[in-house]
């Protein structure tokens, strides 16, 4: 069984102690601890599979070991993979290239640990350099950039895609442009007519 | 099994930093806990098939905000009664000073108020075989309660299908 710890100090916890979410103390801190334990905590950590030698002439054989005897399909790719090259992923199987092309193309959510949000720096970029004014001359059209940019990329990974916030993006940074745009129409007039 | 355009369903509670915000998303296979930027999103995720326990330690936060608060409220209403005593006459009237004292008693009376009636403070954590993540969202025993409830179901269930799984990979029926 695997050692369930104190939260607090790390101490380790008597199974005895553990029941069915049953209110206990730490032995060592004394912290006030409710534990609810799944049946996760019994399973060991086992060797990985490294897949079985092929042993006859027309076996169908890994795509990637030809000795080893093919155990399931990719779901990427279709290419017959040995246990060692088979990748358990979201309930698929998949083969170690096309795990590594779903991360680099961002196509398997379940690896990415990060996502630029568009609406988020819109909203950002189009208020913050309010403070200090005379950067939205740069930020404002940086803004609607951003919106147009950003309005066709994947949303968050929980579904949201926020469009409300990019269009009160954009409407700030459109008032700003339109001032700068007057300001600088006045200034021009006022430099020619002297 | 959840809507494809809607993955996730929100669990309750925040947890703030300095300039960012850490929801908690229920999954079908697993719970996503998510760090907002003003630049972007990071995802953690736990399987549950990976939870091999869920603690709940109760921490004394509410009563130091209570101490807090409640220093403060004596020390404006000492501010206050000075300020009443300073008054001459038989009549007290107040003015600005003693509203503001009175003002700031009050605020804090009735954060104690809301802090106690909000119920215990607790830090819940998650441990897998190789972490033990605290869950930044949950910061009441309240709110522990509810995100445990809608855990424990579909973690029972994750561990349950494994297990039923491996059983039947060890023992296949011969045809």
């Amino acid at each position: 069984m695997n050692v369930v710890r104190c939260s607090k100090c790390q101490t380790p916890l008597p199974s005895e102690m553990l029941g069915a979410q049953v209110a206990i103390r730490c032995p060592r801190c004394r912290a006030a601890l409710e534990v609810l334990v799944f049946p996760a905590v019994h399973r060991e950590i086992g060797r990985g599979n490294v897949g079985e030698a092929a042993l006859g002439e027309g076996e169908t054989t890994c795509f990637f070991h030809p000795e080893k005897k093919a155990a399931v399909v990719c779901n990427g790719c279709g290419r017959f993979l040995c246990a060692l090259c088979d990748v358990p992923v979201a309930g698929d199987h998949l083969c170690p290239k096309c795990v590594e092309s779903g991360r680099t193309k961002k196509t398997l959510t379940t690896f990415e640990n990060y996502r630029t949000s568009y609406p988020s720096l819109a909203l950002t970029l189009a208020f913050l350099p309010l403070l200090l004014y005379p950067t939205t001359l740069v930020t404002a059209p940086a803004t609607l950039f951003l919106v147009i940019f950003g309005w066709k990329k994947p949303g968050s990974v929980t579904g949201r895609r926020r469009r409300p916030t990019m269009i009160v993006a954009f409407l700030a940074a459109l008032a700003q442009c339109l001032v700068w745009g007057w300001v600088l129409v006045r200034i021009y007039g006022s430099v020619t007519h002297g | 099994m959840a809507n494809p355009d809607r993955p996730y369903r929100k669990l309750q509670g925040r947890g703030s930093g300095v300039v960012s915000f850490v929801t908690l998303w229920e999954g079908d296979t697993h719970l996503l806990q998510v760090t907002s930027w003003p630049s972007g999103e990071g995802y953690r995720r736990f399987f549950y098939g990976d939870i091999q326990a869920i603690i709940i330690r109760r921490t004394s936060v509410r009563l130091w905000i209570n101490i807090v608060l409640g220093v403060l409220a004596l020390g404006a209403a000492a501010l206050l009664a000075s300020e009443v005593g300073n008054q001459k006459g038989p009549r007290f009237s107040p003015d600005g000073t003693a509203i503001f004292w009175l003002i700031v008693m009050g605020v804090c009376v009735f954060f104690m108020v809301l802090n106690s009636l909000f119920g215990p403070t607790c830090a819940m954590h998650i441990q897998t075989a190789i972490q033990c993540e605290k869950l930044p969202t949950v910061r009441r025993e309240r709110a522990a309660r509810k995100v445990l409830a809608k855990l424990q179901p579909r973690v029972i269930a994750a561990q349950s299908a494994a297990t039923a799984g491996a059983v039947s990979a060890e023992n296949p029926v011969s045809p």
